[in-house]
């Protein structure tokens, strides 16, 4: 039976909104590439029934729409979020235990490269397996686990102050 | 922080907060309207499609004339009947007129004869799809 799209809302949506919006530091920017995500799932909801993993193909989905806005917005000289805002979009989408360490979290997930905050978002907070990252990605899962590695490692460094 | 593994439990201790109210509904209609928007057919491409059924119907109605004009040239040549053929009696009337028209001092009677014997011929013509005229030919060719 093929999905909808209001079905594939409800199981990929909000994650994949979270998922935008700390990819591109900005709620709005998220709400208007997600829409684009979901046109695209729509013209493709005959080839979905195919395939095997569509977390992973959904997200897949969402990061191609988020790389071409973000070209876009080079191509129109448009200024890139800095990293007080993806700071910021952090907090707005996952929530920590207490302010002092949610504060912490989202700054240091901020200044760590692109590459490795996706991987830690997708992991950690959208629960992806190393596999359906790389699927995301378009990586190996050793690439996958090592920028995975490495920005945990940059994240304790610069929470202990030493950056 | 010890080790990379108190990030790794700090991290796991944060939830997912709540996204914006009607966020569902207001991606689900744009989504909606942009894939609707995508299958209707542009202004631009409706002219394309317009001038593509004209210069179709023209480029089917001068093939349609081509092959009428040259089938005919090709039956004069052939000397076979047209497509559109007179009926026996009529090519047969026609004959006879001819005929008749250079023996003025004919009687009724022998009149009457010729066109019978036209009309038969004419006839037999018809029934055996090849014309009175062609069968003269064969005849002249022995």
């Amino acid at each position: 039976m093929p999905l909808d799209i209001s079905q594939l809302f409800d199981r990929f949506g909000e994650a994949m909104y979270r998922y935008l919006t700390v990819k591109l530091g900005s709620s709005h920017d998220a709400e208007d590439v997600l829409q684009e995500v979901f046109c695209r799932l729509a013209k493709y909801s005959f080839r979905l029934r195919f395939v095997h993993d569509l977390r992973a193909f959904a997200f897949r989905i969402a990061r191609n729409e988020a790389c071409r806005f973000l070209q876009r917005k080079i191509h129109g000289e448009q200024v890139i979020q800095p990293t007080a805002h993806f700071a910021e979009s952090v907090r707005r989408s996952y929530a920590g235990p207490d302010g002092l360490s949610e504060r912490a979290v989202a700054e240091a997930l901020a200044r760590i490269p692109d590459e490795q905050r996706e991987v830690i978002v997708l992991k950690v907070f959208e629960g992806l397996c190393f596999r359906e990252i790389a699927a995301v990605s378009g990586q190996s899962i050793n690439t996958v686990a090592s920028r995975y590695r490495y920005g945990i490692a940059k994240m304790r460094a610069l929470m202990e102050g030493g950056g | 922080m010890k080790d990379e593994r108190d990030v790794e439990e700090l991290l796991e201790r944060f939830s997912s907060r709540a996204v914006p109210p009607g966020l569902k509904e207001r991606t689900i209609r744009a989504a909606g309207q942009k894939v609707r928007e995508s299958r209707l057919l542009t202004p631009g491409y409706r002219w394309v499609l317009a001038a593509s059924l004209v210069l179709l119907a023209l480029v089917i109605l001068a093939d349609w004339r081509i092959s009428v004009v040259g089938q005919n040239r090709l039956n004069s040549l052939l000397n076979l009947p047209r497509e559109k053929a007179l009926s026996p009696e009529k090519q047969a009337e026609e004959e006879a007129a001819e005929l008749l028209a250079n023996l003025p001092d004919l009687d009724a009677a022998f009149k009457n004869l010729l066109r019978r014997v036209f009309l038969d011929e004419e006839r037999a013509a018809a029934q055996s799809g090849q014309s009175s005229q062609r069968f003269t030919e064969g005849i002249h060719e022995y």
